[in-house]
């Protein structure tokens, strides 16, 4: 599993911002974080590396576009997530 | 044989003649039709003829699932049926809290009215049988009020109160009751046929536990959902921040329903949402007997111009869209005050948002104009005009008048081709909830008894991916492989018929769809364990699922006997179209044709006919339906 390692000199850098129902899984309760991850990382290994279960998240955008799971993340790219939704 | 789980009583009132007796079905009834919408379309098919819904010979079904009143997790529910007079066909709604498990409690399965009183009354019933009471001073006064009044003229304070608001006793068509001021059966204007009959409120108190086989099993298993609910991401989220988290998420995927759905995001939707809403205006997490999810809000401004009141609870996710985005409006305290007067007035928060919207495109348009509206200015994000409009709805005074019988009939009075703009499905306006971004959605909403309906299956992004969570949920059901949200072949349909009968079943046992997999953590396999543990039947999933495929079935037969045919199990244009803005901007228009084939698929899977949606004399047999054959 991948790990968020902010300072990592060589990797893809990126920014996340979770929808407060997802901060859990970030540790965190700040709405967005920096992570570095290897050079090829793509979405499915930003949510590993962030321990979400499996269909917990719903939407990830990607500089602004939706993305599917396999999308390779560029360096500098802008992701947010959102919990799958239905219902209401 | 012992009656457990359920009790073996069905109340009937005649409130024409004040008459009142009690069935008593045998056991086999029970374990054939469950309860809820199982039990109440047995006698709506048996006894209901094609009188105006709100004619005094309709017939009002009020039935919690076979479950709910025991200790059972996350089983609160209650259907409530009728005729609907929003659509003409079958009217149908679903709510939790507490007032289905006292009727249990007070030991009965369902309770039956007929006819109209003279004058206005409510019915109190408890353990000693029902009384057919005054409401004379209760007429005309909010839900508030007249909980008051009848806590007051029961002396018992612990009472659970089911009612109506000026718009019931109005006959708004998309008038709803609601229980305890905070459950809301909001859809289908059954709250109307309650006004229909002069009926005020059904107050009911229960001292009785529900006798069960096994309370220590229920038990167990209860314990674990308590100890697991906060663990479980979907029950966790929903405890936290509710339905209104859905805001942000379709926001960000270019399908919230704004500016009455002529575009998929809303610059205002932060401001509506769950993060502001829990920040800003929370106040308490509400819940339903033995639910230890609790993923009701409750909201409360103190601010004397918008002054909101905690006991009528606050906006879920549709209330914050119908009434915020897809008006234009982004002041949360408007809508949580909008809220809490359709709660007030017991009109449906969905159709009363979408009533306003659809009037404020047919002003942009110039269809309308404020010589039509009596002076209102209907622009989109116009705040002043929103708690008026309710108001006028709610009364059916002035431009309310218009919209108060329901889309359709609001588009025939604005003529000049108002009815292009309507977004509704057999008269129905459709939830918040956007077909173009999962198609199985588009095929409930066509197919649903009681018109547009987001519950009558479950929802596609929880199966789009290999091994998630909604995946593993429904393996039980036989569906193993990933459907794409956009795909409309046969897994697409299977999926639908399935889960279909899936929510089926959890409305006759009386199960939450908030507390149940796939949208959250109870598993279907631990449900045939609480059936077991309650009722000592040796049953299964099969047997279940089999409930709740004989309720769908018995729900077509009721739309057929009314008129109701494949014509109307259709779409409105607008999903026929792309999306406008955000990240889909110009894609997503379902193809129609791909559509209209699916459609015709679910009838065959069904066991239907494939052109007339006909159900066949062989699945009618198969089902043991066997007395409606050739009804």
């Amino acid at each position: 599993m991948l790990r968020g390692a902010s300072g990592v000199a060589q990797g893809t850098r990126i920014r996340v911002k979770l929808h407060p129902a997802l901060r859990r899984a970030a540790a965190t309760t700040e709405a967005e974080q920096e992570l570095c991850l290897p050079p090829g990382a793509t979405v499915r290994h930003l949510l590993e590396a962030f321990d979400l279960v499996h269909g917990e998240v719903g939407l990830v955008v990607v500089n602004g576009a939706l993305a599917g799971e396999a999308q390779e993340l560029p360096d500098g790219a802008r992701v947010e997530l959102y919990p799958v939704f239905s219902g209401g | 044989m012992d009656r457990l789980g359920y009790r073996g009583k069905i109340l009937w009132v005649d409130l024409a003649t004040g008459a009142v007796r009690v069935d008593e079905p045998r056991p086999e009834f029970y374990r054939t039709y469950l309860g809820g919408p199982g039990v109440a379309l047995y006698y709506l098919l048996k006894n209901l003829g094609t009188d105006d819904p709100l004619a005094p010979g309709s017939m009002l079904v009020f039935a919690p699932g076979l479950l709910t009143g025991t200790p059972a997790p996350c089983v609160p529910r209650y259907t409530v049926c009728a005729r609907s007079p929003l659509t003409g066909a079958l009217g149908k709604s679903e709510s939790g809290g507490y007032w289905g498990p006292e009727l249990k409690r007070a030991g009965y399965d369902a309770v039956i009215v007929t006819g109209r009183a003279a004058t206005p009354v409510y019915l109190w019933i408890t353990r000693g049988g029902v009384e057919i009471r005054d409401a004379g001073r209760m007429w005309g006064l909010d839900t508030g009020e007249t909980e008051e009044l009848i806590r007051a003229d029961t002396g018992e304070r612990r009472a659970r109160i089911l009612g109506i608001g000026p718009g019931g006793e109005n006959l708004v068509r998309f008038a709803g009751m609601v229980s305890d001021l905070t459950h809301f059966n909001g859809r289908n204007g059954l709250g109307a046929v309650m006004g229909s009959k002069n009926l005020k409120a059904v107050a009911v108190y229960g001292s009785q536990s529900v006798p069960v086989h096994d309370r220590d099993q229920i038990r167990e298993i209860a314990r674990w959902a308590g100890e697991h609910c906060r663990e479980h991401p979907l029950s966790r989220a929903l405890h936290e921040h509710g339905t209104p988290l859905g805001v942000e998420t379709n926001n960000a995927g270019g399908c919230l329903p704004t500016n009455h759905w002529s575009r998929g995001v809303f610059d205002g939707a932060a401001e509506i949402g769950s993060e502001r809403l829990t920040a800003e205006l929370l106040v308490e997490r509400g819940g339903c007997f033995a639910c230890p999810v609790r993923c009701k809000r409750v909201v409360e401004v103190k601010d004397p111009a918008l002054r909101v009141e905690k006991r009528y609870g606050g906006p879920e996710y549709e209330t914050l869209v119908a009434l915020g985005s897809n008006c234009g409006i982004s002041n949360l305290k408007l809508i949580s005050k909008a809220n809490e007067l359709c709660n007030r007035y017991t009109i449906d928060t969905i159709s009363t948002g979408m009533a306003i919207s659809f009037a404020m495109a047919c002003y942009e348009r110039g269809l309308i104009t404020k010589e039509d509206t009596g002076g209102l200015e209907l622009r989109f994000g116009n705040e002043e005009v929103i708690l008026s409009l309710i108001e006028q709805i709610a009364y059916r005074q002035g431009f309310g008048k218009v919209l108060a019988d329901g889309p359709r009939a609001a588009a025939a009075r604005i003529g000049r081709g108002a009815e292009k703009l309507l977004v509704e499905v057999k008269g129905q306006d459709v939830p918040m909830h956007d077909p173009r971004v999962k198609t199985g959605l588009g095929l409930q909403f066509a197919l649903s008894p009681n018109g547009a309906d987001h519950w009558f299956a479950q929802h596609d992004p929880f199966f789009n991916t290999p091994g998630s969570l909604g995946l593993a949920a429904v393996a039980p059901l036989g569906i193993l492989e990933p459907v794409h949200a956009l795909d409309l072949g046969p897994r697409k349909v299977r999926l639908v018929l399935y889960t279909s009968f899936l929510n089926a079943m959890y409305d006759c046992l009386g199960v939450c769809v908030f507390g149940a997999v796939a949208r959250s953590l109870i598993p279907v396999n631990h449900l045939v364990r609480l059936v077991k543990a309650a009722t000592g039947w040796e049953t299964s999933l099969w047997e279940l699922l089999k409930a709740g495929e004989r309720a769908n079935t018995m729900a077509r037969l009721f739309n057929l006997r009314h008129g109701f045919g494949p014509e109307d199990d259709s779409l409105p244009e607008v999903f026929f179209k792309p999306l406008a803005g955000g990240p889909l901007d110009g894609q997503n228009a379902i193809d129609r044709a791909a559509f209209a084939r699916a459609v015709r698929l679910y009838y065959a899977m069904a066991g239907w006919d494939a052109e007339t949606g006909v159900p066949t004399q062989g699945k009618l047999l198969e089902l043991g339906l066997d007395e409606f054959v050739g009804g």
